[in-house]
């Protein structure tokens, strides 16, 4: 039984050698991004270059798609299904790990392992069959050396992601600060 | 459904392990067979990534173009060059036996001036001390350069041959080109295969290793070419004719590449060429044909230190350094199982290797696969 990831990487070797069908898949990957806020201030030529470099992923229910203190090498972004982010019980702790958040299509997590290779600080956990797309730090480094017009964008818009969480976790604080008064 | 899971997971891990034994001896069994490939795979493979940044970095498609085809050009006009010169200075028949001769009587001035035997003399210091040890030795290496080396009969290249040859060697440019210009698509291939779990460690170890190559053959590569000026210089400081200079300074910066046996190469063509030189023109005063070989040795001995106290810790890095024990063994291990390719590429293979376990085994730790 050959599986979806292996199914996907033949479908790429055929699609290479045939052109048309790599052709088809990369233009609805292409459509697909542009719905990311990381990329939707790229042009489609330049979309076109993205999806060159992404991978796509499938996970089985309960599969994990990093675990926490791993070191963080890759932005997934969900195409399909849904994902719990979580802190999992401490070693000799029985019970359920703790549920930060669940995510769903078009959401993104583990975007800090586009800047640096900090361990993950939660895990992500596939709650269905889940389909993601993975974005690698190395190779979006790469792409920046021969398409800077690309990654400036990319890495413009991470920075208003991170900016916009900081000001939301300020707030929190402040809030329960008040509260506590 | 549990029982269907667990023998659902004992099929794949069966599936797994035969259908990588069967890769791992088909992959053994290939490169044994094909091992006249090696060679042009790995040049091309050199090539490619000695160009590769020239083709990445910012700039228009007819920039990078430009770059590429002007360091493809220089790199073949440096072995067109090293080639065509070695094939013209290489001896004939006739010339060989004239050099053997010149080479037999000039060991003898040589060795009779240092020991003090010279115009009927009977020996000096260094004869009382070392004669009795040197004599036998100067015996046999008279008698080898008197009979010279037993030669098969050389016969004409044949068709057939060159078209063999061509067919083996079509396989550089076309790595060459691979490396160049898939833009990864083919590691992109082999990464989606890996199963979730092992996902981003594959990723990592294959960035790492490609990264650390590409910058050790580019420095390898840099620091050849300074051994080899230095030694060019040096040999043409110490009164070697400039041509014969740049000449053995190329061949000893090619074999620098090889730790111990390239200085030894460098060594050896230097002193032969010292023994036979008719006429010496010097820069230092105190060098003249009779101590020219101890000069070379001189030469080779100072870029050899250069080279690992200058221009190996600071092109290369010490993270690729390998313990002389395993350089001696696996030099002299691959050059007899893959011949010449074996002796050049038997410290880059082992480097990918040292590299390809050492990422390997940090990113199992810190996935905590192990």
């Amino acid at each position: 039984m050959i599986s979806q990831e292996k199914r996907a990487a033949l479908r790429i070797l055929w699609g290479q050698l045939r052109g048309q069908n790599r052709n088809e898949w990369e233009h609805n990957k292409v459509k697909f991004l542009k719905k990311i806020p990381f990329f939707e201030n790229l042009r489609r030529r330049q979309l076109q270059e993205v999806a060159k470099i992404v991978y796509e992923r499938d996970y089985e229910e309960n599969e994990y798609i990093f675990e926490l203190g791993q070191p963080g090498a890759a932005l997934f972004i969900i195409q399909q299904g849904e994902v719990s982010v979580e802190i999992p019980r401490q070693d000799g702790e029985n019970g359920e790990p703790t549920q930060l958040a669940v995510l769903n299509k078009l959401s993104f997590l583990g975007e800090l392992a586009l800047l640096d290779e900090a361990p993950r600080s939660a895990s992500a956990r596939a709650l269905t069959k889940t389909k993601a797309l993975a974005l690698f730090r190395k190779d979006l480094d790469r792409l920046g050396e021969t398409h800077p017009d690309i990654t400036a964008p990319i890495y413009r818009a991470l920075a208003t992601i991170i900016g916009n969480r900081l000001k939301a976790t300020n707030e929190l604080i402040d809030r329960r600060l008040k509260v506590a008064a | 459904m549990i029982d269907s899971e667990k023998s659902r997971r004992t099929r794949r891990i069966l599936f797994y392990s035969i259908s990588t034994a069967f890769w791992l001896v088909l992959s053994i069994a290939l490169l044994y067979g094909l091992r006249p490939l090696i060679l042009p795979v790995i040049l091309g493979a050199f090539f490619g990534y000695v160009c590769k940044p020239l083709f990445t970095i910012h700039g228009s498609t007819f920039k990078k173009y430009a770059r590429t085809v002007g360091l493809i050009f220089i790199l073949g006009a440096v072995f067109y060059w090293g080639g065509k010169t070695i094939k013209e200075n290489w001896p004939t028949g006739q010339q060989k036996l004239i050099l053997r001769q010149r080479l037999r009587t000039r060991c003898h001035e040589r060795y009779e001036n240092w020991m003090g035997l010279a115009h009927g003399g009977h020996g000096n210091l260094a004869h009382k001390l070392f004669g009795h040890d040197l004599d036998p030795l100067m015996k046999k290496l008279d008698i080898v350069l008197k009979s010279g080396p037993t030669s098969a009969s050389v016969q004409a290249p044949q068709a057939s041959d060159v078209i063999h040859a061509l067919t083996i060697w079509l396989i550089l440019p076309i790595t060459f080109l691979f490396i160049l210009f898939d833009g990864g698509q083919i590691l992109h291939f082999f990464i989606r295969l890996a199963p979730n779990r092992y996902f981003e460690l594959v990723h990592s170890v294959i960035e790492n290793v490609d990264e650390a190559l590409g910058r050790y053959i580019r420095g390898t590569l840099l620091e050849c070419l300074l051994a080899g000026i230095t030694l060019a210089i040096g040999f043409f400081v110490c009164g070697i004719d400039l041509k014969i200079a740049v000449l053995i300074g190329f061949i000893g910066g090619l074999t620098n590449a090889i730790p111990f046996v390239g200085t030894l190469i460098a060594c050896a063509i230097g002193i032969i060429y010292a023994l036979v030189a008719d006429s010496i023109h010097p820069l230092l005063p105190f060098i003249d044909a009779n101590n020219l070989a101890f000069a070379v040795i001189g030469v080779v001995a100072i870029t050899h230190l250069l080279d690992n106290t200058i221009y190996q810790p600071m092109i290369v890095g010490h993270a690729t350094q390998i313990h002389p024990l395993v350089v001696i063994i696996g030099v002299i291990g691959s050059s007899m199982i893959f011949g010449f390719a074996g002796l050049i590429f038997a410290i880059p293979t082992i480097m990918v290797v040292k590299v390809v376990s050492e990422t390997l085994y940090s990113g199992l730790k810190a996935y905590r696969i192990i």
